[in-house]
């Protein structure tokens, strides 16, 4: 059958580029394909710096898990059951920090809270302190900056569960009886259970994997993906190599363990449907501008770093040493910029190669997904697995992993040598988004009504024209919200970047990085700024599937 | 009710009060929903709301659970007014549209929720939950999650839920909806049989007309948030309220024509000799319409003599233990009459008479007629 050729293919081809890689940097840590030899392992095994990274790599994603968890769960029950002027506006701009890329996050938090941030500035100012009142540098300031994006996750999961809880539900714990503590825990936290866990999960997976934050507020805390990166800079390939299977095999049992917790995946489903609860209307005013203020000042503080990182794109360089405020303001770092190519040049690679790999991700990713829930058995596994797997291992690993792979000229293995070249980046790209466009594409499929499609090929039209007219149509949201989340992931990308970027090729995020080191604070932040729009702008308009569906 | 002989003796005093809604009335961002609504119901007694969606009645039954809180108006259970008190702690049981069960528990887990706060051992609990899973015919099903019941099982667990904590007023909002038409009936019976088996006090919400009728002891027909008739299922089928009601609870076409000196119908074709009912005052000379159920007429042929309407049959609809004609007469009014044994065929010319066991036939103003026909009527 021609389908389950192609889906053969398929599979054939994204194992080449997503499994093949993570097996080869397995193989080679263990010596292979050479004599085999535990050496490396042993080295790491004995070294104390190594398990003490692993050990933070651990508590931090714990730490981010329970911080996050304790900002965006009650800000999810404020938004979703609560009524107050402004809540529509300001539940989509508590959003937008997960939409942002990490990095541009790390450096606005920087710029704002950094030892010579503004807000640092302003309080030692008012304190007459003659140095910073703290330094924003260790676990602290990475569990802060890790709290301030991956909120988001519990915040999101916990709305969408609260709307999909069936009022009468609450209703009849009411006339059971059940007042509203014990209808909170006994009936709708449990509800909320699944959903709390896959924000768990998700909020573990990225702070495990995060790497802008440790790298630039770790200072001598290293946590793995840091300890790799560091590593590799070394020249201790073969050690990296290890910490990166280290830290692969950390993903997967904290991800095999976290689905333990909920091992049916029955809640999900949540028996019949019925209306959701409605939102509490505040009658009293004071209570009304009460939660109207607590809502707009805690959005004030959200948007703060990134005002913060706005103001300083518009200080011209070695212009702000010591006032509170920048003395000067000017246009000059944004059209230096739009001068000078050497300057334009990361935007352009970052677009380019944003693009390119969205748009592969997404063919691959439709593809994928199509075959996936046309074909059973272990075709539609494999293709699902693959496509989910690049989620489960954190960006370092696949840097690693690529790199290791493809420095070596084995056609006959499948092996070219694409480091150092430009294929190497937006191929790295593709990897990491095609479970974002994969699994947006999966979700579509399962939503889709097989009747439309049947009922399109009993009017006579093609399987191209069935998938034209009618499939692809139905898709264009899911589709649409997947490319611009894989888009916006691409375009800030900094961890896989710092390890396979070459300097013709350097991306947006690697320019940031050595504008900071040259001092050149305003450069960096018209970067960040630019970023922040695109993705903003992008995410705005088709990244959110309510919005279009 | 008011008719009863000699003063109620205390107990029945007592009894007929159990739960009393007074005047409720409830509007949704300034739409009427509501409009003062009351009822009284006798304990032990089930009382149906009857409406089509839109008439209120489920907001009516949310407000006597306390989900709602209503603009105006008192809800008392025997003798407590219980109008804002939280929901949680009226004692009333609520068996809802979609059974509400508790997904993340098991059934007997369902069951025993309502027991918490009730000072009872665990070992009484487990009783309980034994007993009312036994009442509901569903024993040594306790260990079961809910999504392996069937609907019907889920069902029979709502209402054990319900009752397990012994509510003073059992609310049933739709409760047999979500099942299909066969399992319906079944289970529409054994609830009824639950119920009064138990004695409990009882609302029971529903759109659909047999069910009301089958298990009401009274039945409250709502339309457009105001209350339209409350009565037996006899009352409501062969004395209805107005127009409104008699189409609602069954079949029923109308005759226009104007009221004669000896309260006789004036048709067309002249007086009928059919025993008229005027709700309200009615006088003669007033233009009038009469209800007609399908089984008070009969059919005869149309040659046999000049009795009756003339008319054609239009349409002929087998339905099993009876078969339905419409038939239209000379003036282009449409009458529908039913029979258990084929009489006549499509187009066939007939004529249509009362049948001699029917009732004194419900007679309402005709359309554009006011009530009292012209005529002051004293309170």
């Amino acid at each position: 059958m021609r389908r389950r050729a192609l889906a053969w293919g398929l599979a054939a081809l994204l194992t080449w580029i997503v499994g093949y890689p993570l097996l080869i940097t397995l193989l080679e840590a263990f010596g292979l394909p050479g004599t085999p030899t535990l050496e490396h392992a042993r080295e790491f095994a004995s070294r104390g710096d190594e398990w003490m990274a692993l050990w933070r790599s651990l508590w931090i994603s714990l730490g981010s898990v329970t911080l996050a968890a304790l900002v965006g769960v009650p800000l999810g029950f404020l938004f979703e059951r609560t009524d107050f002027p402004g809540r529509r506006v300001l539940g989509t701009l508590v959003i937008l920090p997960v939409s942002l890329p990490p990095l541009v996050g790390v450096i606005a938090f920087l710029f704002l809270y950094g030892e010579s941030g503004l807000l640092t500035r302003a309080v030692q100012g008012l304190l007459g302190a003659p140095e910073a009142p703290w330094r924003l540098i260790g676990p602290g300031a990475i569990l802060l900056v890790h709290a301030y994006s991956m909120y988001v996750y519990f915040y999101l999961f916990t709305r969408a569960a609260l709307t999909r809880l069936d009022a009468a539900v609450v209703e009849a714990a009411a006339s059971l009886g059940a007042g509203r503590v014990r209808t909170l825990s006994r009936v709708v936290l449990p509800l909320l259970l699944p959903a709390l866990l896959g924000a768990a999960l998700l909020t573990f997976m990225t702070a495990l994997g995060s790497f802008s934050a440790p790298y630039l507020f770790g200072g001598g805390f290293r946590v793995l993906p840091t300890q790799i990166v560091a590593s590799k800079l070394n020249g201790e390939l073969a050690m990296a190599r290890v910490e990166t299977v280290a830290l692969a095999l950390v993903a997967l049992v904290g991800l095999a363990a976290l689905r333990r917790l909920d091992p049916q995946r029955r809640l999900v489903a949540g028996g019949t449907r019925g209306t959701a609860p409605t939102r509490r209307r505040l009658a009293s005013r004071p209570a009304r501008l009460a939660a109207a203020a607590a809502g707009w000042s805690l959005a004030l503080l959200l948007l703060l770093p990134h005002a913060t990182l706005a103001l300083i794109s518009f200080v011209p360089p070695a212009t702000w040493t010591t006032e509170l405020l920048p003395p000067e303001l000017g246009l000059g770092n944004w059209t230096g910029l739009a001068g000078q190519t050497e300057r334009l040049r990361p935007v352009v690679n970052s677009l380019w190669m944003a693009l390119a790999a969205t748009a592969a991700a997404l063919v691959l990713g439709f593809a994928a997904a199509r075959l996936a829930s046309a074909l059973r058995g272990r075709v539609g596994a494999a293709l699902e697995a693959l496509l989910a797997l690049p989620w489960a291992i954190p960006g370092t690993v696949f840097a690693v992993a690529l790199a290791t792979a493809f420095s070596v000229d084995a056609p006959a293995l499948g092996r070219f040598v694409l480091v150092g070249t430009s294929w190497i980046l937006p191929l790295a790209y593709l990897v990491r988004s095609l479970p974002v466009t994969g699994r947006s594409a999966l979700a579509g499929m399962r939503q889709l009504d097989r009747s439309l499609e049947e009922a399109a090929a009993s009017l006579g039209a093609s399987t191209w024209r069935t998938l034209r007219r009618v499939t692809l149509p139905r898709l264009r949201p899911a589709l649409l919200a997947g490319a611009s989340l894989a888009f916006i992931t691409a375009l800030g990308d900094f961890v896989t970047s710092i390890v396979l970027y070459t300097y013709e090729t350097r991306p947006v995020s690697i320019e940031i990085l050595s504008s900071l080191r040259l001092q050149e604070i305003g450069v960096a932040a018209v970067y960040g700024v630019l970023l922040m729009l695109i993705s903003a702008a992008v995410f705005l308009l088709w990244g959110r599937e309510d919005s279009s569906a | 009710m008011s008719d009863r002989r000699g003063p109620p003796e205390p107990d029945e005093a007592r009894r007929s009060a159990f739960l009393r809604l007074e005047g409720l009335s409830k509007s949704f961002d300034g739409e009427p929903v509501l409009e003062r609504v009351g009822l009284e119901a006798v304990e032990g007694e089930t009382l149906v709301l009857l409406g089509r969606s839109g008439s209120g009645k489920t907001t009516l039954l949310r407000l006597v659970a306390g989900f709602e809180t209503p603009d105006a108006g008192r809800i008392v259970v025997s003798g407590q007014d219980v109008t804002t008190l939280a929901p949680s702690r009226r004692r009333f049981g609520m068996v809802f549209q979609h059974y509400a069960l508790f997904p993340h528990l098991s059934v007997e887990e369902n069951v025993a929720f309502g027991l918490a706060g009730s000072r009872r051992t665990a070992t009484e609990i487990a009783r309980r939950v034994e007993e009312m899973l036994e009442a509901v015919e569903l024993p040594g099903l306790g260990g079961r999650r809910i999504d392996q019941i069937s609907g019907g099982q889920q069902q029979r667990v709502a209402l054990a839920r319900a009752l397990a904590p012994g509510p003073r007023v059992l609310l049933l909002d739709e409760p047999l909806s979500n099942l299909d038409p066969a399992l319906r009936e079944r289970t529409r019976r054994q609830l009824g049989g639950i119920l009064r088996g138990i004695g409990i006090t009882s609302l029971w919400v529903t759109h659909e007309q047999l069910e009301a009728f089958e298990v009401g002891d009274r039945v409250a027909v709502l339309e457009g948030g105001q209350m339209a008739q409350l009565g037996t299922p006899q009352d409501l089928y062969d004395r209805p309220a107005d127009p409104f009601v008699a189409g609602f609870v069954g079949r029923a076409s109308w005759l226009t024509g104007r009221l004669s000196e000896r309260r006789r119908l004036i048709h067309e074709e002249g007086e009928l000799p059919w025993t008229l009912q005027p709700v309200g005052e009615l006088p003669a000379g007033a233009r009038v319409r009469v209800l007609l159920r399908p089984e008070h007429l009969k059919l005869r042929p149309a040659a046999l003599d000049g009795r009756g309407l003339a008319g054609t049959v239009t349409d002929v609809r087998f339905a099993g233990a009876e078969t339905f004609y419409v038939v239209k007469l000379a003036g282009g009014e449409q009458l529908e009459v039913s029979s258990r044994y084929g009489r006549a065929e499509r187009d066939q010319a007939v004529a249509v008479v009362l049948a001699p066991d029917a009732p004194p036939l419900p007679t309402f103003p005709a359309p554009g007629e006011s009530a009292g026909g012209g005529v002051e009527t004293s309170g």
